[in-house]
């Protein structure tokens, strides 16, 4: 319990630094929104107008104030108004998330179910000699660019084999390209790390005792070396999220999609600080909840990262019987 | 019926384009009931034979003659598909290594239970049942509450049990154990070999034993098979080769072997205690508290507590009678550790790894440290190293207080502390020639110019007997005997008072330990070095050492003159550590006699 709550405050902690990095980061670019939305020499405003609007959003006030003002408006929900639009940037994110989780969590599990399906052909006993095709495979993907993969997915899918349409596909149908391109350059590192933990716990000690006891590869591999080998994987599943969303801004902007990518890519050119500042915090968010999560799972799946408190039992009463 | 023959057996394994003859005509044949012991070094093809027995050998080695009959099945050449009905039911095989060689994410019932779900033994109540009757019998108290733990918390014994466990499961007729009590402390050892005994005794069970411990061989086995590069030098009942060997490879593993040297009496490498060490050292120093108390010295004991706290001065009255303080003409100590304890932990988890421990090592002579897993014997290393402030207690090098240096007299320290590692093969950096390594620490601590550097580097590469021409190689083309001499020739390099050798033998092949053992009491003969030896291995410990501290649980149970120590241990504990020392059941026997 105490590791928990340890773990969440460093959580925190990291929030915080991310928040406030973001700040100083946004706040240093040469420029802000209300220049580019106003000095256009199209609307004529004169330069104390300009000054006036610059009041009016709260551009003029020292920027210790303003770095008070989003923090304590962040911890209170209000993550302010998006200064192109004129809308609450909550409302914003409200409209889009849900598009991008669902990509992102299909892209996901698309990934791990890619990445285990390369390793398994890359071990099956009866595939020896193919095997090295499976195990090149991520070093590729990992290669393939994602906006690439993006356009020749259309090209192949919807114009030439014209199995899906490309204005106006179904939800379902909308879904099975974006998620694969997500999915192939994220399965690649997965896919390479599952492949290489499972050829070294292949060469541990207790694989040869249980080979000599006469279990067969399948056995092996399902009933012994799995659950090790994924442990290394785990760990890099936490970490890839960035690259997820990394990944969505280019799938989204490829395939049109509205969702945190294209918010994300148009925040960016319009340097609409308030959205930019909670699409950073969003990601952090997201990026240091799922590596908690990853964090806490470990003691379940590795029994030897468990409390202590059993082992620190176990191990008098084990001296004693070494005496004897 | 013979369990297992194998006639002139021929293995090799193809490397590259090359293909090397691991096994070259190897013969053998064990009865059930007996075992039989395959005796070799590294590299004799020992474990290959065993393996090529149960079709286990590793994907480019392939048995390219002789015959293998496991009962009445000539399996000479069958397929894996074939080998997996026999292995388990068949044939048991005890690992190496009880420490990795258990799922570490399966509980340890499962790991036993594992084989007989591989053969279809009956339903899951009566694998779990079998389970806790098996767990029992191989000695595993509260076999319920193990069998759903994990590997991490047991001890390295218990998980050999456990593995011993699921070798017996399906009573196979045949156990292969390869180098089974090899990683465990000697009195583990000498357990799970009694019970390997015992196993034989009740069910008739066939036992191949593979080893590097002759002494392991001599005392357990029926018959022994020596291996060498492939061939076998030596064959029969373990007392008629043990008493007249016939091959002299076998005489030269008798000498080297240093279980056999010091119970034979063989003469231990004749190290010059300085006369005034030897004279002011008294016969055995029971430690000032042990662990185990007899109830009417418990008394006595606690008096001398009192006293010792009362009077401080008591502490170098005792100091003297050890010799350690050094009046008179005896030469001053060159270490004096006192009361050493080191606490690990906080409040009431605090564990002391090491408590109150105190010893001394007179110039140009070593004093060993010896103890099983967990003794502190390293965590004291390290004090004395610098690497570790302990709690509190004090080490002084020539009179030097050395627990509370910093920075440049830490350093300083260093230089004249050295130390040499276990593993030859990881304590070498592998990018490095031999000359940078042996310069390195000069360099580090701006010892002569880069001429005289190199000057020096090849001066010690000869004090450790190796030939200038190595200087230019790279680890990786030394052999572990050779990598070992490069540790030393790098310790001796910036002159160091004292050289702390943490197992530095204890990797080594026998013939290998024992020239490096010569070597080691040769240079301290001509450069007068002390040593402070840390060792699991009494017998290495009775040949190299003049003093000794026996360490158990932190504590120090006895300490004296090695000699004194080991013919009349006065301490229960020192009295197991000495009696589980492979060897002397051969001796016993008389076996051995003239051997040496």
């Amino acid at each position: 319990m105490r590791y928990v709550l340890g773990r969440l405050g460093q959580a925190a902690a990291v929030l915080l630094a991310a928040f406030t990095v973001a700040f100083i980061l946004l706040q240093a670019m040469p420029g802000d929104a209300i220049m580019i939305k106003f000095e256009n020499p199209e609307l004529g405003l004169s330069p104390d107008q300009i000054a006036a609007l610059r009041q009016a959003y709260g551009a003029d006030t020292p920027l210790p104030a303003q770095y008070l003002h989003s923090l304590l408006g962040f911890l209170g929900g209000d993550f302010g108004y998006s200064i192109q639009s004129g809308t609450p940037v909550r409302q914003l994110l409200a409209e889009v998330v849900p598009g991008t989780l669902i990509l992102a969590a299909l892209g996901f599990v698309s990934a791990v179910i890619l990445a285990v399906g390369i390793t398994i052909l890359a071990n099956l006993p009866g595939l020896r000699r193919i095997a090295d095709v499976f195990r090149s495979l991520p070093s590729l993907f990992v290669a393939v660019p994602v906006f690439w993969l993006g356009i020749v997915l259309i090209q192949v899918f919807s114009f030439q084999l014209r199995l899906i349409p490309v204005i106006n596909p179904g939800p379902i149908e909308g879904l099975i390209l974006p998620v694969l391109t997500l999915a192939v350059p994220i399965s690649a590192p997965i896919a390479q790390i599952l492949i290489r933990s499972v050829d070294d716990v292949l060469g541990y000690p207790f694989v040869a005792v249980v080979r000599a006891r006469g279990a067969d590869p399948w056995w092996i591999l399902w009933r012994n070396v799995a659950r090790n080998a994924v442990l290394p994987a785990f760990t890099m599943a936490g970490v890839l999220f960035g690259e997820l969303i990394g990944g969505a801004v280019v799938t989204e902007t490829v395939f049109g999609r509205a969702g945190v990518g294209r918010l994300t890519a148009d925040a960016v050119t319009q340097q609409d600080t308030p959205i930019l500042l909670a699409i950073v915090l969003l990601s952090a968010t997201a990026f240091v909840v799922i590596n908690l999560v990853v964090d806490l799972l470990y003691p379940v799946l590795d029994p030897r990262l468990g409390p202590r408190r059993r082992a620190r039992v176990a191990a008098p009463r084990e001296r004693k019987v070494v005496s004897v | 019926m013979t369990t297992l023959r194998i006639e002139d057996l021929q293995v090799s394994y193809t490397v590259g384009r090359e293909r090397l003859d691991v096994v070259r005509g190897v013969s053998l044949e064990i009865e059930p009931g007996q075992l039989l012991a395959v005796v070799g070094e590294s590299g004799s093809g020992k474990t290959t034979t065993a393996q090529a027995a149960t079709g286990l050998l590793a994907s480019n080695g392939a048995v390219t003659g002789g015959r293998v009959l496991i009962g009445e099945h000539d399996v000479t050449g069958w397929s894996e598909k074939r080998f997996r009905e026999l292995r388990g039911r068949s044939i048991g095989w005890i690992p190496q290594d009880p420490n990795n060689s258990l799922n570490p994410v399966k509980r340890v019932g499962e790991s036993v239970a594992e084989v007989l779900r591989i053969h279809r033994w009956k339903d899951r109540a009566a694998r779990r049942a079998r389970v806790i009757e098996l767990l029992d019998y191989v000695g595993i108290p509260n076999p319920e509450l193990r069998a759903r733990q994990y590997p991490h918390e047991l001890s390295g014994g218990m998980k050999q049990r456990v593995l011993i466990a699921g070798a017996i499961a399906l009573e196979p007729a045949l156990l292969i154990a390869d180098e089974a009590t090899s990683a465990l402390d000697v009195t583990v050892q000498a357990t799970i070999l009694d019970l390997i005994d015992t196993l034989r005794r009740d069910s008739g069970t066939a036992v191949l034993m593979v080893t590097h411990d002759l002494a392991v061989a001599a005392d357990r086995s029926d018959r022994l098979v020596v291996l060498r590069d492939g061939v076998v030098q030596e064959a029969g009942e373990t007392e008629r080769v043990l008493a007249d060997p016939a091959s002299a490879y076998t005489r030269r593993l008798l000498r080297d072997a240093p279980s056999f040297a010091s119970l034979s009496l063989a003469d231990p490498l004749r190290l010059n205690v300085s006369e005034g060490a030897e004279a002011g050292l008294p016969e055995t120093v029971p430690a000032a508290h042990s662990a185990e108390i007899t109830a009417e010295n418990r008394a006595k004991e606690r008096l001398r507590l009192v006293q010792r706290d009362a009077l401080p001065s008591s502490i170098e009255a005792s100091g003297d009678a050890l010799g350690l303080a050094g009046h008179t003409a005896t030469p001053a100590p060159v270490v004096v550790a006192r009361n050493l304890v080191q606490s690990f932990g906080h409040g009431g988890d605090a564990q002391r790894a090491v408590d109150d421990v105190s010893f001394s090592i007179a110039p140009g002579s070593t004093h060993a440290i010896v103890g099983e897993s967990g003794s502190g014997k390293t965590t004291t290393a390290r004090i004395v190293l610098g690497f570790q402030r302990p709690t509190s207690g004090t080490v002084q090098i020539h009179g030097q207080e050395i627990t509370t240096l910093r920075g440049n007299a830490l350093r300083e320290l260093r230089r004249r502390v050295q130390m040499v590692y276990q593993n030859p093969f990881g304590s070498l950096d592998p990018r490095q020639s031999i000359a940078d390594i042996v310069i390195e620490p000069l360099r580090n601590f701006g010892i002569g110019d880069a001429a005289s550097r190199r000057a020096r580097a090849a001066e010690i590469i000869d004090q450790v007997a190796l030939p200038a021409s190595v200087l230019t190689r790279r680890p990786h083309e030394l052999s572990g005997g050779q990598r070992q001499r490069v540790a030393i020739a790098r310790a001796l390099g910036p002159g160091p008072d004292v050289v702390v050798l943490d197992e530095a033998v204890s990797a080594l092949d026998v013939t290998v330990q024992a020239r490096i053992l010569e070597l080691l009491g040769e240079l301290q003969r001509e450069l007068g070095v002390s040593y402070l030896f840390i060792s699991h291995d009494l017998a290495v410990v009775r040949q190299l050492s003049h003093t000794v501290s026996v360490l158990r649980g932190g504590l120090v149970v006895e300490e004296g003159r090695t000699d004194s120590v080991f013919d009349r241990p006065e301490h229960e504990y020192t009295r197991q550590l000495i009696a589980a020392i492979p060897g002397r059941r051969a001796a016993a026997t008389g076996a051995l006699r003239s051997a040496s």
